[in-house]
């Protein structure tokens, strides 16, 4: 089991990813970096935040990150909502068209890979995750 | 020449390209020539009779040709609307005028009758070559029509009177025509023979355009040339606004013909509402006007199955219309609406209650056919519109700022001005996503329009829609493009409220296919007015005509109502023309026989009465024993 969130957490998705061909295809054509911010709820008290660098199907680069780091786009939420998503009990697009998340960054771009981003939620559920 | 003559096929002779609403500047060879067959849409039709060699060419036809510089005008103006490039006729007939001979020219010779028209109007302004007269096809001369008739263009109404007595003395029929573009619809359908004249004398008002505005009075005095257009302008350049409608329309012609049908009908009213005063020719050639005291009741309406009119009894020639202020507090709100009986009695309430001045429920197709810059996007958009967003009608308002502040919170979920225009520019964004996996999410939420409009999306929405104008005007031609990104940085053609004043994108409704309007004045009750759309709708159904709501609006806070219902057809499609005159007398035979419902075939020509003699009592309906004279009756009036 990997703790979310945790530095490790965020490795293990990073090479999920990268071993998912479905998430490739889908983004095959994707430029551009996140951030993934969970922001503190209950049980977490402190916000985290992860960096992702993702390019043509694959993720280059991911982390957690302290303190600000500009990138393309932001995926943020509550961590009950992101326990929801990891679970596949959430939809990230529903989540995101009923206020649960909010993106910063280009929304259309985003809109346009709708298969991808579900993908990248089924990564996630793929990782055996402690919360 | 096959692609020219595609256009002129096509064309829908809205008379946009007569009015200066992209501030290009007009036709110069139009202004100067007057005759339809120096505008753009005339020359359309001259390049189709050639074509069919319908029209044997005269000299007139090398002048009408050479009089075009090919400023290019008429392509921006009518690309906006219709997609069309009328340069490219005027190509094709340039080229058809090089390769004839001297001898392909036939003479015309002045007759006695033109003779003497020409004694009134000048020389140049009165004309029996087929060159002219055929350039009326379709706006009211009949199409393939080779009788005798003459164009001529009086000034004055003093002229028209002199006209009149050499029609009386020569027992020729005299038509006037304000700017055609009711007849254009007509001239396609069963009400063809009836709406016009088999020959005779036709008087174009061209020449008619004198516009004097009376601040002090709130009224304009307009000549019978004026067009909504031009009138609206004036009225705006003096803070006031005139209750008109297709701007390319001749307003005293649409006034006397049906009355102004419009969304502003709301609050401004309808027919005699809108003017002081009317001068005209009477059937006698006598001049007069309504302020006569010696005249017989000139507000009264006949009532009953046989009241039908279609054709003018008086010759308009001047009307001075009624001016509102307006408010520098007015603004302007969409209000989307899943079901029609919602948006109906949304709209209803407000009317009831005196809230809002332009008031009406419009369909989806007509917002996307307004706001989308080609068909192809309409079409998408409307798409998107009716299966993901659900919005199938929309509140249309326009009003004081305060009471939109009270409509809108009732409302929750509006599209106002600052959504609205960015909609306008970036409409083809939403076209785009036809059928992308956000849309399929966002069709499952269980209301998307207020997720859409109202929710965490609107946000993101306006910035995916964005400002640019640059999108909008990749939709149009390439060489064009530039010049469309300029025009739509304009702010009146992404201001709603103007854009409702000055209505110039309905238009657009014509883009694809004509249509034709069915519907009626009726009361004021939501079940009478459900009833009278599901019936049009049905028959519209049944005979396989494109058919949708155009608008409904209210008379006399709310206890009246207008019900636009329109059927769409190719008018170069003979058996899609049978199909509509099949539905059209179906439909106006079940309007009949609904209760409290007066077709709008029964307002024309009374647009000159008073709508208390006209609508009170509304028609009780015809019943089944009464439908052989209805059918003997229609069978002599056609």
């Amino acid at each position: 089991m990997v703790k979310f969130p945790s530095d490790e957490w965020i490795e293990v998705f990073k090479d999920e990813l990268n071993r998912n061909a479905d998430y490739e295809r889908a983004a095959k054509d994707w430029e551009g970096d996140f951030l993934f911010v969970i922001l503190p709820e209950g049980e977490l008290e402190n916000e985290v935040k992860y960096y992702l660098d993702l390019w043509h199907g694959k993720c280059r680069e991911a982390y957690r990150v302290d303190g600000n780091k500009n990138t393309a786009f932001t995926f943020s939420g509550s961590y009950s909502n992101w326990k929801k998503l990891i679970e596949n009990e959430l939809d990230p697009i529903k989540g995101f068209i009923r206020g649960l998340f909010k993106i910063k960054g280009d929304s259309f771009k985003i809109l346009s890979y709708v298969k991808a981003a579900k993908e990248l939620v089924n990564t996630a559920n793929r990782i055996p995750t402690e919360f | 020449m096959d692609s020219a003559i595609e256009i002129a096929e096509k064309a829908s002779h809205c008379g946009m390209c007569r009015i200066d609403f992209l501030k290009t500047g007009l036709c110069s060879a139009g202004v100067k020539n007057g005759f339809a067959a120096y505008w753009p849409d005339g020359r359309m039709e001259l390049l189709l009779a050639l074509s069919r060699n319908e029209l044997e060419p005269t000299k007139k036809l090398v002048d009408v040709v050479k009089s075009c510089d090919m400023c290019g005008r008429c392509d921006k103006q009518c690309h906006f609307i219709t997609h069309l490039r009328p340069s490219k006729v005027q190509e094709a007939l340039k080229q058809f005028v090089e390769a004839l001979d001297e001898k392909d020219f036939v003479k015309v010779p002045e007759d006695t009758v033109l003779k003497q028209l020409r004694d009134i109007v000048g020389s140049e302004w009165a004309t029996n070559d087929p060159v002219i007269i055929r350039s009326y096809s379709r706006s009211i001369i009949p199409q393939n029509s080779s009788n005798q008739f003459y164009v001529v263009m009086p000034k004055t109404a003093e002229q028209i009177v002199k006209i009149a007595e050499i029609a009386k003395k020569n027992s020729l029929p005299l038509r006037p025509r304000g700017a055609g573009t009711f007849l254009v619809l007509a001239l396609h359908t069963l009400l063809a023979k009836p709406v016009t004249i088999e020959n005779g004398i036709i008087i174009d008002f061209g020449r008619m355009k004198k516009i004097e505005v009376n601040t002090e009075n709130c009224t304009a005095t307009i000549e019978a040339g004026v067009t909504a257009f031009e009138l609206q302008k004036a009225a705006y350049s003096n803070n006031m606004r005139a209750c008109v409608a297709e701007p390319a329309a001749s307003v005293c012609a649409n006034i006397a013909s049906f009355g102004i049908i419009s969304t502003w009908m709301n609050m401004y009213g309808w027919g005699s509402d809108l003017f002081i005063d009317t001068e005209y020719v009477t059937e006698d050639g006598a001049l007069s006007s309504l302020n006569d005291s010696n005249i017989s009741n000139p507000y009264a309406a006949s009532h009953g199955l046989e009241s039908l009119t279609l054709s003018p009894s008086k010759i308009v020639t001047k009307m001075t219309v009624k001016l509102f202020s307006r408010n520098d507090k007015e603004e302007a709100v969409l209000i989307p609406f899943s079901s029609l009986p919602e948006a109906l009695a949304f709209a209803h309430e407000l009317a009831r209650k005196r809230l809002g001045l332009s008031v009406a429920v419009i369909s989806r197709k007509y917002l996307s056919d307004f706001i989308a810059p080609t068909n192809s996007i309409s079409q998408d958009f409307n798409y998107v519109a009716e299966k993901y967003f659900k919005m199938n009608y929309l509140v249309d308002i326009v009003g004081d700022a305060d009471h939109l502040e009270l409509i809108k919170k009732k409302a929750g979920v509006v599209i106002d001005e600052r959504m609205a225009k960015r909609m306008i520019l970036g409409v083809s964004k939403l076209a785009k996503m036809k059928d992308s996996e956000f849309l399929k999410i966002l069709g499952e939420e269980p209301d998307p329009l207020k997720v859409v409009f109202d929710g965490p999306l609107r946000e993101h929405l306006e910035k995916i829609l964005g400002e640019t104008k640059t999108e909008v005007a990749s939709a149009f031609d390439k060489d064009l493009q530039g010049f469309f990104e300029k025009a739509y940085s304009k702010p009146e053609m992404t201001d709603l409220i103007w854009l409702h004043s000055f209505r110039i994108l309905p238009s657009r409704m014509i883009r694809q296919k004509l249509f034709m309007v069915r519907g009626g004045f009726m009361q004021g009750e939501d079940e009478t007015i459900l009833k009278t759309h599901d019936l049009l709708s049905g028959i519209g159904e049944k005979y396989g005509l494109e058919n949708a709501l155009g608008f409904i609006s209210f008379l006399e806070h709310g206890k009246l109502a207008f019900l636009e219902y329109d059927y769409y057809f190719d008018h170069n499609d003979k058996e899609a023309i049978n199909r509509l005159n099949n539905a059209i007398g179906e439909s106006l035979l079940a309007e009949l026989m609904t209760k409290n419902v007066l077709p709008v075939e029964y307002v024309f020509h009374k647009g000159l009465n008073r709508k208390e003699h006209l609508f009170y009592p509304l028609p009780k309906g015809i019943s089944k024993e009464d439908i052989p004279r209805f059918q003997d009756f229609v069978q002599k009036l056609l």
